[in-house]
């Protein structure tokens, strides 16, 4: 059975944990923001940002395209669509 | 008492400390992950050793990959080759280990860029051989 909207708002409630609302353009989406530890090579670390929400409010967002979240700008540099309902928008600091 | 080794990678890390882009982070044998803080940055590190022994001389071969690791929000791959430069025009005169004029001959360079991290990270990496000499009964001393 598919994710109906108000499936896919409760991922998105600003009580979920990483609760984010973004501003991509003219777009304002809410979703769920992290930037846990990452490392790359197994030798340099830092976070991969990432903000998740709904495909459908996510489809025009390009990869180059730039975000704010929480005051921080971020440009997208992957979009990850996880084939159901959400979208992963993969995000580097500016 | 320190290996040959030991010395001449001190001296090469002596060499290209306070290069314009990587100052003072010069890390030999680093093990740590890198943060934020020590970037850009060189690490040196000395692999293997071809060894040919003679009559109470060894003549041997020492690998030295120095790696110029960056994160930058553009133009990496420009960051990465400007480092190399002046790892190599660093290392161009040769270097002093232990009162000893050396040279390190650069044989290969790989590239490697990703983007896992909130900016792209990547490593430029410079392998060199060291040719260098010790008597079979002290390593630690340069011939």
């Amino acid at each position: 059975m598919p994710f109906d909207a108000d499936d896919i708002a409760t991922f998105n409630d600003p009580d979920m944990p990483g609760y984010a609302l973004a501003t991509i353009g003219a777009l304002s989406v809410h979703g769920r923001f992290r930037a846990a530890y990452a490392e790359a090579m197994g030798f340099v670390g830092g976070s991969s940002p990432a903000f998740s929400g709904a495909s459908s409010e996510l489809a025009s967002v390009n990869e180059g395209a730039s975000v704010s979240i929480g005051g921080t700008s971020y440009t997208v540099s992957g979009i990850e669509p996880d084939g159901i309902a959400h979208t992963r928008l993969k995000l580097e600091s500016v | 008492m320190a290996h040959a080794r030991q010395t001449i990678r001190q001296a090469i890390a002596t060499a290209v400390t306070g290069l314009t882009t990587t100052g003072a982070r010069v890390y030999q044998s680093r093990l740590h992950t890198l943060r934020d803080a020590n970037l850009p940055c060189l690490l040196v590190n000395t692999d293997e050793e071809e060894i040919d022994t003679g009559l109470g001389i060894k003549t041997r071969l020492l690998s030295v990959k120095i790696r110029a690791v960056a994160k930058a929000a553009s133009d990496l791959d420009d960051a990465l080759d400007t480092m190399a430069a002046e790892v190599e025009t660093a290392l161009a005169p040769g270097f002093t280990a232990a009162s000893k004029k050396l040279f390190a001959t650069l044989t290969d360079i790989q590239v490697d860029m990703v983007d896992e991290l909130e900016k792209p990270a990547g490593v430029i990496t410079l392998s060199f051989t060291v040719p260098y000499a010790t008597t079979i009964a002290a390593p630690t001393t340069l011939i």
